[in-house]
């Protein structure tokens, strides 16, 4: 498959095209110079409609990374405007797969987190107005109107926290800062690897949210539908960083 | 009260100046609604905000979903900051217009909106709106209106004189919500109000009466 990356220079960038790249033809954009890669290199902004509409021709699937979160203007313009224009990118194409992201908070922003338990990607979105969680709630609403309306599939993969289980500098002090919503950097690269590779006749509808997070034991987010659908399997266990017994 | 109306280029913001100017202090504004000091000077002493979109076709996409969205949120941000009493936007009731036209749809339904720029670009105003009345605690008001005209009545199964868009404006930035409900003891009051505005004509496809009920918003009756 022929595979667009928007916004592939970013921290998440390198995992998912290390999943993605020994079985698919990559063509990675980001809005900063090109890294050493094999892979076709285009710099773009995400906010350049024409350009990202000629960024996906001849392509099979759009796979969004871009985000920025602290500055109110940019981040409009990339977690919200960005998906308005990889989507006109889609129609324009007639690429049926897109493959979005976002934090957790895309849908369950504190009128959940601090509430309530069991919080699966199919309850109704409440980002609430924090910038980095509004604009990314409005980019995801952008996706689903436009599944709606056209033929495209989107599937969307909220994360939050990203880790390197095993390495100690990776981890925050105190199992009290370290969200239950935490993946390890490889098996987050791996869910999209399980997002293209699934037909999109299985999905319930053609639009799709799947929380991507390890087995963790606290009972606050399901992962279940990730696994159920994606045929997602987290490799890396943090429990351990829970449990009494390791701390000894 | 003090008001402060966005979007001079659109007649029934200019109409709706002139008319609420006789008994309010109004001040109207294009913007751009930044995120710095000009917009909170804009906002700042004002009880009522009216805000509506720039449906003008010169505008790229981009600038218009900046509007709808970025300059929507910069504006509630700074209404929040400043104690603003209501929010109101005008929004359009072609996020509903997807039903089958049979169907008589009141604002119980969900939005369905096209993916037309002027159509998307209220939709997502609305959910800015709506995601600071639930989590700000500030009155947002919401009329989605019909389509417009003002002298000669046109072909459309949601067509809204501008008169009675004008009446249900003054109506809803006056009226006084939850305390005066039937029933409303029984629930918390709620910080998100939607109305739907159009005039009643014969094959009106969209119900005014909760608009009718809460507002004592009196459509037209056309022929």
């Amino acid at each position: 498959m022929k595979i667009l990356l928007l916004g592939a220079n970013g921290m998440l960038g390198p995992y998912v095209i290390a999943a993605l790249e020994d079985e698919h033809q990559l063509r990675l954009t980001d809005i900063n110079d090109a890294p050493e890669t094999k892979h076709e290199y285009i710099k773009l902004d995400v906010l350049d409609l024409e350009g990202v509409i000629a960024a996906a021709e001849g392509m099979d699937a759009i796979v969004n990374l871009s985000v920025l979160r602290p500055d109110r203007k940019i981040a409009f313009d990339v977690n919200a405007v960005g998906c308005y224009n990889a989507m006109r990118a889609a129609v324009e194409h007639g690429i049926n797969k897109v493959i979005n992201t976002g934090p957790h908070f895309t849908i369950s922003g504190p009128t959940y987190e601090d509430f309530d338990f069991n919080i699966n990607p199919e309850i109704p979105s409440q980002s609430g107005t924090g910038l980095y969680a509004h604009t990314k709630s409005l980019g995801q609403e952008i996706c689903r109107v436009f599944s709606e309306n056209h033929d495209i599939y989107v599937m969307t993969l909220l994360f939050y926290h990203f880790r390197e289980p095993d390495n100690p500098d990776s981890l925050p002090p105190g199992p009290y800062n370290f969200v239950p919503f935490s993946v390890s950097w490889e098996d987050a690269g791996a869910a999209f690897s399980a997002a293209i590779r699934t037909n999109v006749d299985k999905l319930a509808s053609r639009c799709e949210i799947f929380n991507v997070f390890a087995d963790l034991p606290h009972r606050q987010f399901s992962n279940e539908k990730t696994k159920s659908v994606l045929g997602w399997n987290p490799t890396d266990n943090m429990d351990k960083h829970w449990r009494r017994s390791a701390q000894k | 009260m003090n008001i402060l109306l966005t979007n001079p280029s659109s007649r029934l913001s200019r109409e709706l100046a002139q008319y609420l100017g006789s008994s309010h202090e109004v001040e109207i504004s294009a913007g751009p609604f930044g995120h710095e000091e000009p917009t909170d000077a804009l906002v700042r002493d004002k009880d009522v905000i009216i805000h509506s979109l720039n449906n003008d076709d010169s505008l790229g996409e981009v600038e218009r979903l900046d509007e709808a969205m970025r300059q929507t949120y910069n504006l509630l941000w700074s209404a929040v900051q400043n104690k603003v009493e209501k929010f109101l936007f005008l929004g359009s009731l072609s996020t509903m217009s997807n039903y089958d036209s049979d169907f008589l749809v009141n604002e119980k339904w969900q939005p369905v909106p096209t993916t037309d720029i002027n159509t998307i670009s209220s939709h997502m105003s609305e959910f800015v709106c709506k995601e600071f009345a639930r989590e700000k605690n500030i009155d947002v008001r919401c009329l989605r209106l019909g389509e417009l005209y003002w002298e000669e009545r046109i072909n459309s199964d949601a067509g809204l004189f501008g008169e009675d868009a004008i009446q249900a404006v003054e109506k809803v930035i006056t009226k006084e919500m939850c305390s005066s409900w039937p029933g409303s003891f029984l629930i918390p009051p709620t910080t998100w109000h939607v109305f739907h505005i159009q005039s009643a004509t014969p094959d009106a496809r969209f119900s005014t009466q909760k608009a009718q009920d809460l507002l004592s918003f009196l459509p037209t009756e056309v022929e």
